[in-house]
């Protein structure tokens, strides 16, 4: 009996309009509406950055209410740690993860369209705590009682608005976790992943480990605010210390969660454009593990002033400076792969070199904090609001945008504008450092972090810093241009893109086709 | 469990053709995962209750289910199959998904292989065509291990 061959050029089918986007359970397409959503929410958290500039650009008040102010910076935070930096490496992940290991899509696609489609929600309860009566959250982004105890309905709906996006992250973990372990093309063992697909397998630990505690923190202030509990209510006899506690066992991990994923994609991009492979590959990934649970023992760090015994706090300085290792061993690795390098500099790359050095400026100031007797005089100045934008901005920001232009022409399928990217770049790197490194002297000359008004001595700095973000608010316009550009049309882009890429996705065609890896690639 | 297909020969033309899922998480890898992730999630929600915080536990409890509940699906797939059995003039197709098995019967010298791609060499389709209607086989294969299924019932089909 004869087998039948036939050839059809079938085409790549998928559903349009509205309720492609609102139904999907295609990797790529919740991919882009993390992405998508992540843009969005980080215009509207510069916004608030702009207002806070333009109020600080002279000492005495110009343009709003105290109030207001302390609402700006709260929610600043808010917005920017969980509408944006999370939301748009869960894009990527969203994007690259099936495509790096060779899986079809990930493990529960319907369970992914559900923790999308959370956050719009979450984020829709967040903004608008502003039309709220009494305005939105003001106690910072920490959420500390008896501030927090004490607020108006938009507490509520700010502790609604946190359970949802942590709901929505556990998730995400949880996908991402069976995917990579799971899902794996046959023949990709771990020690041969990408390190992007290896940190994001320790985020999605971190996160699965860390979310309930948070849920409960703030599940805690709701009963205390409503519940008459008194779990941090000290007129009750509860204690408001364990709540910092809690939250920072919390949040100390979920720095490492904003940071892991960008230590991943600078660990694509920097090979890619040294044309050299990774230097120290299991160094990498044992270095991204200790990194991890060193997180969940430093948390004290972020308490030396509220009190605590001497041996608490020598612990919490020696095991904080330990993290100085593994972080280490990561920076020297990358420029360990630079070295005589046949290096170019596209984009991407000008990015993740930018990112190896702010980052690393970022990580001898958190230094500096983690020597208990320094962190009690700089406590709450501007020079931690320095270190951690120095992380944050120039640390997970940078990534970002390092590794959307990278993989932009893959997404789309066009090239990019070499020349906007380059401008985008120079803009950022230049205005972000006017910004961010006079707060450095600001913090060490003793101004001290949320208040709307200062002292005289400290408008020079402060003009400087509000100068420099105007310009990097007003660049990052150009990203938007860029991106729109690419998504509209330009240059074709080949299958590989870069010349030195390496990897499954740069197999497939550019842009990636709707359905890919239907059948498991062997990996070789 | 990588996925691919295993041939048993049990005569001269008599065989057992069967076609696995791609898991690569082994038995002892996802008892590892959930273990370590049980462990810091009791352990740091014990550790919170006995201070005070007891409202962390029902979370940690609740998650552990979730992640639980996602591992259990998984296990439940990771055991499907389909196995063609060759034996005299008689064709037994036999598809496990999840807990369903379904099994039918057919004539081999009426049956037929068909192998359809798209491209040359890339996304391959193969079908069992007989009575008229086709069964898509080979679910669990990709592109190559398709072609080998193909050539492998070709050779062993059909009445001489």
């Amino acid at each position: 009996m004869d087998a039948t061959h036939a050839h059809d050029h079938g085409h790549d089918h998928h559903p349009s309009g509205l309720m492609r986007w609102i139904k999907t359970t295609n990797h790529k397409d919740i991919g882009t509406l993390y992405l998508w959503f992540a843009l969005i929410m980080f215009f509207v958290a510069g916004s608030m950055a702009m207002m806070i500039r333009a109020e600080l650009f002279e000492p005495g008040m110009q343009f709003m209410h105290p109030e207001f102010f302390n609402q700006l910076t709260t929610m600043h935070g808010l917005i920017m740690i969980f509408g944006v930096i999370m939301p748009a490496f869960t894009g990527f992940a969203n994007w690259q993860v099936p495509l790096m290991i060779g899986a079809p899509d990930m493990a529960f696609p319907r369970m992914n369209n559900w923790s999308f489609w959370l956050l719009p929600v979450a984020a829709i309860f967040l903004i608008g705590e502003f039309f709220l009566p009494g305005g939105a959250v003001a106690g910072g982004w920490t959420m500390y009682p008896p501030l927090f105890i004490q607020g108006g309905m938009s507490y509520d709906l700010n502790i609604f608005a946190v359970h949802i996006m942590g709901a929505s992250s556990i998730m995400g973990s949880i996908n991402i976790i069976t995917t990579i372990l799971n899902m794996r093309a046959p023949g990709m063992t771990m020690m041969k992943m990408p390190m992007f697909v290896w940190t994001w397998l320790i985020t999605a630990y971190l996160l699965i480990a860390t979310m309930p505690v948070l849920a409960g923190a703030v599940t805690m202030l709701l009963t205390d605010r409503h519940f008459g509990t008194h779990f941090f209510n000290a007129a009750g006899g509860g204690d408001p210390v364990m709540f910092q506690h809690i939250f920072w066992f919390f949040g100390h991990p979920e720095v490492y969660i904003l940071i892991l994923p960008a230590f991943g994609i600078i660990s694509q991009i920097i090979p890619t454009f040294a044309r050299k492979p990774l230097f120290g590959y299991a160094s990498m990934v044992y270095a991204t593990g200790s990194i991890a649970i060193l997180s969940f023992i430093v948390w004290g760090h972020h308490m030396f002033t509220v009190g605590m015994p001497a041996a608490g706090q020598l612990f919490f300085m020696y095991s904080t400076m330990l993290i100085a290792v593994p972080t280490g061993v990561k920076v020297f690795n990358w420029v360990a792969t630079m070295w005589k390098g046949s290096m170019t500099f596209e984009t991407p790359m000008l990015f993740a070199v930018a990112f190896v050095c702010l980052f690393t400026m970022g990580g001898f100031s958190g230094l500096v904090l983690a020597i208990t007797p320094v962190d009690i005089q700089l406590q709450d100045t501007y020079y931690v609001v320095a270190h951690f934008h120095y992380v944050l901005v120039s640390g997970a920001l940078f990534s970002i945008f390092a590794g959307a232009y990278y993989w932009l022409p893959k997404w789309t399928g066009h090239m990019y504008d070499e020349k906007l990217g380059k401008l985008h770049f120079w803009l950022s790197v230049i205005s972000m450092n006017i910004l961010f490194f006079p707060m450095h002297f600001l913090g060490l000359a003793g101004m001290p972090r949320r208040i709307p008004d200062y002292a005289l001595q400290f408008t020079q700095f402060n003009q400087i810093a509000s100068i420099g973000g105007f310009i990097f608010g007003a660049s990052q316009l150009i990203f938007l241009i860029v991106v729109l550009k690419a998504v509209r049309g330009g240059a074709k882009a080949t299958d590989k893109v870069w010349e030195g890429a390496e990897g499954l996705e740069w197999t497939l065609p550019s842009p990636a086709p709707y359905h890919t890896f239907e059948t498991a690639p062997m990996v070789k | 469990m990588y996925g691919g297909i295993q041939i048993t020969q049990t005569g001269p033309v008599d065989c057992c053709i069967t076609a696995r899922p791609n898991c690569s998480l082994s038995r002892s890898g996802k008892i590892l995962v959930l273990a370590s992730l049980f462990l810091i999630l009791s352990g740091t929600a014990w550790v919170f209750a006995m201070m005070g915080a007891w409202p962390i536990l029902p979370f940690a409890g609740l998650e552990m289910l979730v992640v639980l509940l996602a591992f259990y699906q998984i296990s439940c797939h990771e055991r499907d199959y389909e196995r063609i059995t060759i034996v005299g003039n008689k064709l037994v197709l036999e598809r496990r998904d999840n807990v369903r098995v379904m099994r039918s019967e057919y004539n081999r010298c009426w049956a037929q292989v068909v192998l359809q791609c798209r491209t040359v060499g890339q996304q391959c389709r193969v079908a069992l065509r007989t009575h008229g209607a086709e069964q898509e086989l080979g679910r669990h294969l990709n592109d190559e291990q398709r072609t080998e299924l193909a050539h492998q019932l070709e050779w062993r089909l059909g009445c001489q």
